[in-house]
């Protein structure tokens, strides 16, 4: 009897083990999410949070009426269009020449390139602040030597464009170290052999390294795509949205409807819509590393 | 080949381009926070501030715009990479040395809990911290902080013990070594280099945290390092960019310090968490 009590035990010691992790992120991580639909058909405000007020589907009806809202997503194709081209393209471009060089201290290479990635956001949208100030900025400075005039480019015509450039900077990291990855996996004897072959470096690429690279490709550009749309401490500090909206992207607005403008139900609903996005390229991304990467 | 020596000449080119481009926002910042405040607002610029000062450093910590700040972040973080390491590591062992009904699906989801961004889910944990009283506390701050890192920390960990010999397992069970004592007392020694790993991202993560200590911290002197430094233009008025740019530096030091000693870990953890299984 004592021996089956021992065993039991023993049989149940794994889902011991896995309950404190479960119950912590059951409650603040995928029940915040699954309450912040309910949270949606309610009007509740940041100055009185315990009195909710039900209002159905109003909350999703102004937003497609709220052009301020409206005009975030139109900034999306840039910011994260950009950014996504961006840091995909620096990222292999880097990746491939320090794969392709034979030359000591390739560690110092990475580690330069891996630096962005470990700082904070508000300390990235300070640098960046004293990068684009149109006096004693360093933006402006190049493009003096240039020959070119100097920009406002945190300015109404310019802070989108802005953004997405500190967000290049930032992001490249990521984008760099995932294709770094892709081209470790990739056997040396693949290369030798077409060499004998007597394929040069263009085509070894082509035919070699492209599609052995595919499955790392796509998981970057998904993971880069997520990590832009759901950006938010680089931006709220550079910028914080502006001027006058010029760099309002969706992430962003959803904050400052919730916790400026006081509106917590009217943000909880663009919080769905945004947790509809990342659903969706969430599952995509765990079908695509399914695919064996 | 002529063809290879011209691509390696522009690879390396492009090498340094890249790495002058990504020095140099973290350059301008900290060259700033050397610069006297009449010099950095000379125009046109300094490349090279030319009579470094300690100035701004002294200035900062003698109004102490962000010392409470450093101090709560370095509070909090210590205690959540702890606890994240003790919670995440029994999980990972659960999944690296049982075989069990529902494990699969379990791990998936907690990868799919990865995916999960913070600005989703702010508002509604706002609220659930303002119906249970944990808004401006600290032990809401590492529930949360703890929490959020788990996913990485688990899948990391997982991967590390998996590459321990299976052997070293069985002997101890045969020795009479319990399923927890082989856990105490032969996996967590021998994954030094893993839980270090799983530290660093987890304090990092956390240090560098800005929305949910923005959000959950109502207090001036609950707040951590970046939300001291978000709201200083704001509280005190005119303040020079030199002494944001040198508040800015103090913050960077710890990732610095960590980052020379352990960037290699930092690469396993980005490529463990992204792309292996």
């Amino acid at each position: 009897m004592e021996l089956n009590v021992k065993e039991l035990a023993s049989n149940l010691l794994p889902y011991f083990l896995i309950i404190p992790a479960i119950t912590l992120i059951m409650f603040v991580m995928v029940y915040p999410v699954i309450w912040s639909i309910y949270i949606s058909f309610y009007d509740i405000k940041l100055y009185s949070i315990f009195k909710w007020k039900f209002v159905g589907i109003d909350n999703y009806i102004e937003l497609l009426r709220d052009p301020i809202h409206i005009l975030s997503w139109l900034h999306t194709p840039v910011f994260v269009g950009g950014s996504v081209a961006g840091q995909f393209l620096l990222g292999m471009f880097m990746a491939a020449a320090l794969n392709a060089l034979a030359i000591r201290g390739k560690e110092i290479f990475r580690a330069i390139f891996l630096l962005p990635y470990a700082l904070s956001g508000v300390i990235i949208a300070y640098s960046w602040r004293f990068m684009y100030d149109p006096y004693m900025g360093l933006a402006n400075y190049f493009l003096r030597l240039l020959g070119l005039k100097g920009v406002a480019w945190l300015s109404k015509d310019l802070a989108l464009y802005s953004c997405t450039i500190a967000n290049i900077w930032r992001g490249t990291a990521t984008s760099f170290i995932i294709q770094t990855a892709g081209f470790a996996s990739i056997e040396r004897t693949f290369y030798e052999s077409a060499e004998i072959d007597g394929a040069g470096v263009i085509q070894r690429f082509i035919y070699i390294t492209l599609p052995m690279l595919k499955p790392f490709i796509l998981v970057n550009l998904i993971l880069i795509t997520m990590a832009t749309f759901n950006t938010f401490d680089m931006v709220y500090v550079l910028t914080g949205g502006g001027p006058l909206y010029a760099s309002m992207v969706p992430s962003i607005y959803m904050y400052k409807s919730a916790f400026e403008f006081g509106l917590l139900g009217y943000g909880a609903s663009l919080s769905v819509i945004l947790f509809a996005v990342n659903l969706t390229f969430t599952l995509i991304y765990l079908k695509s590393i399914r695919g064996g990467v | 080949m002529p063809g290879e020596r011209w691509f390696q000449v522009a690879a390396f080119a492009f090498l340094i381009f890249a790495a002058l481009f990504s020095l140099t926002p973290i350059y301008w910042l900290i060259a700033t926070a050397f610069k006297s405040p009449e010099e950095a607002m000379r125009y046109p610029p300094t490349l090279i501030p030319t009579n470094p000062s300690l100035q701004n450093f002294i200035d900062v910590f003698r109004k102490g715009f962000v010392t409470t700040g450093l101090k709560n972040s370095i509070f909090l973080c210590i205690i959540s990479t702890f606890l994240t390491l003790m919670i995440s590591s029994i999980t990972a062992y659960s999944f690296s040395s049982f075989n069990y009904r529902g494990k699969n699906p379990i791990m998936v989801f907690i990868l799919f809990v990865q995916m999960i961004p913070l600005v989703v889910i702010i508002v509604p944990l706002y609220l659930f911290y303002a119906h249970v009283g944990l808004v401006n506390t600290y032990l809401g701050m590492i529930i949360i902080y703890v929490t959020r890192s788990l996913p990485l920390s688990v899948w990391l960990l997982r991967g590390y013990f998996m590459t321990l010999p299976k052997e070293l397992e069985d002997a101890a069970l045969i020795d009479g070594c319990g399923k927890l004592g082989v856990f105490f007392r032969i996996i967590l020694p021998l994954s030094l280099p893993g839980l270090m790993a799983a530290a660093i991202l987890t304090f990092l993560a956390n240090w560098n945290d800005f929305i949910l200590a923005l959000t959950l911290l109502v207090s001036p002197e609950m707040y951590t390092f970046t939300v001291d430094l978000f709201y200083f233009i704001g509280e005190y008025g005119e303040v020079s960019w030199g002494q944001i740019a040198a508040s800015s530096v103090l913050g960077l030091i710890p990732v610095l310090i960590f980052f020379a000693f352990t960037f290699k870990y930092l690469v396993r953890g980005l490529t463990l968490g992204a792309v292996k299984r």
